[in-house]
């Protein structure tokens, strides 16, 4: 066969496959969205989310004075982003066969609450998350953090 | 003499870095869903600050305080609604020895196709398991079978199958911990789950 016969062959047969092999490029997937949120990813210009949108690695999630975005990550984490808010996914994998996987976020501004899954259930110090001027380890679930609090 | 000297330390004082301000940031440990003990640890320029009570706040890595329920609802309270729903997990086994899902397996998977509908976005995510007799390998093929085979009647039911991803983890996950080579039906099963 000519190489481009052989590359032709493999993309035929993933495309035969029924279900999503554990895809592993996703992050997670918009289930809630609210006033002025977006998503930025690399050099593009912001995107307004939508429900049911998948969120990737490198994704930054910016919201404006009433924005809010709550995500479902593939491990069950879950966001909610509050209005003039910026979180980065600096990276997340994950693998449902193994549970294996990884996820670093930072909170950039403004308010997010975080509920988190599997990775932290399974591997906690596989989490990775930064505030400006903080890390957080994670022992439990539950969480809210609050970045330039005004009071 | 001494006031130039002194002009000198304040203005040496002053070509100094001032220390940079705190960045003001709060973080809230909540209590959580599943009842169970959670705690993170906040570490700011070197210093740690542990939260292990619910309401437990770390203020700008440098004083631990404590707020309240009421408080929290007060200020973020519109956050904590728009969170997104809790995945629900539904459980089903086959009848010994076949493909045919038990009758309280029938109802669960009505629930689990039913529940869908009610998940903005909705994914459903199968995941087989079997029990510890056979090879490793074996199983974790076998599982991911058992998972294919629910998600196929999902689609029958109505389900789009791009929303489905299936998995299969094998033996690694069982209900019941048993030994090796060890038969335990109820760690064969399969979970649909909703998020």
């Amino acid at each position: 066969m000519s190489y481009f016969e052989q590359i032709l062959t493999v993309v035929i047969v993933f495309a035969i496959t029924s279900f999503s092999a554990w895809c592993a490029d996703t992050a997670g997937t918009v289930k809630t969205t609210s006033g002025h949120a977006t998503v930025i990813r690399g050099q593009g210009t912001p995107l307004a989310i939508a429900v049911g949108q998948k969120v990737f690695g490198g994704d930054r999630i910016v919201t404006g004075p009433d924005g809010y975005a709550g995500i479902t990550m593939d491990d069950d984490t879950r966001l909610s982003v509050g209005p003039k808010s910026e979180l980065l996914i600096r990276e997340f994998r994950f693998d449902a066969n193994s549970n294996d996987g990884a996820m670093a976020l930072s909170f950039l501004k403004g308010t997010v609450m975080v509920v988190t899954g599997l990775i932290a259930k399974y591997a906690p110090e596989k989490v990775d998350l930064r505030t400006l001027a903080s890390t957080i380890g994670i022992r439990g679930t539950e969480f809210l953090v609050e970045v330039d609090a005004k009071d | 003499m001494r006031q130039a000297l002194i002009c000198l330390i304040l203005l040496a004082g002053c070509a100094t870095e001032p220390p940079p301000r705190p960045v003001p940031e709060r973080i809230i440990l909540l209590p959580s869903t599943d009842g169970r003990a959670s705690s993170i640890v906040v570490t700011t320029n070197d210093r740690q600050i542990s939260l292990a009570t619910p309401y437990a706040v770390a203020e700008a890595g440098a004083v631990a305080t404590a707020t309240t329920a009421d408080e929290v609802d007060l200020r973020y309270g519109r956050i904590i609604a728009m969170q997104p729903k809790r995945p629900r997990v539904y459980t089903l086994h086959f009848v010994f020895g076949s493909d045919e899902l038990t009758a309280e397996s029938r109802v669960a998977f009505e629930q689990a196709r039913s529940e869908i509908a009610s998940f903005p976005g909705a994914e459903v995510i199968v995941i087989g398991h079997t029990d510890r007799v056979g090879a490793v390998e074996f199983n974790d093929a076998l599982s991911r079978k058992r998972a294919e085979t629910v998600a196929s009647r999902l689609v029958a039911a109505g389900v789009p199958a791009e929303r489905i991803a299936v998995a299969g983890r094998g033996e690694r996950e069982p209900l019941i911990p048993t030994n090796d080579e060890v038969a335990e039906p109820r760690n064969r099963r399969v979970e649909i789950k909703v998020r």
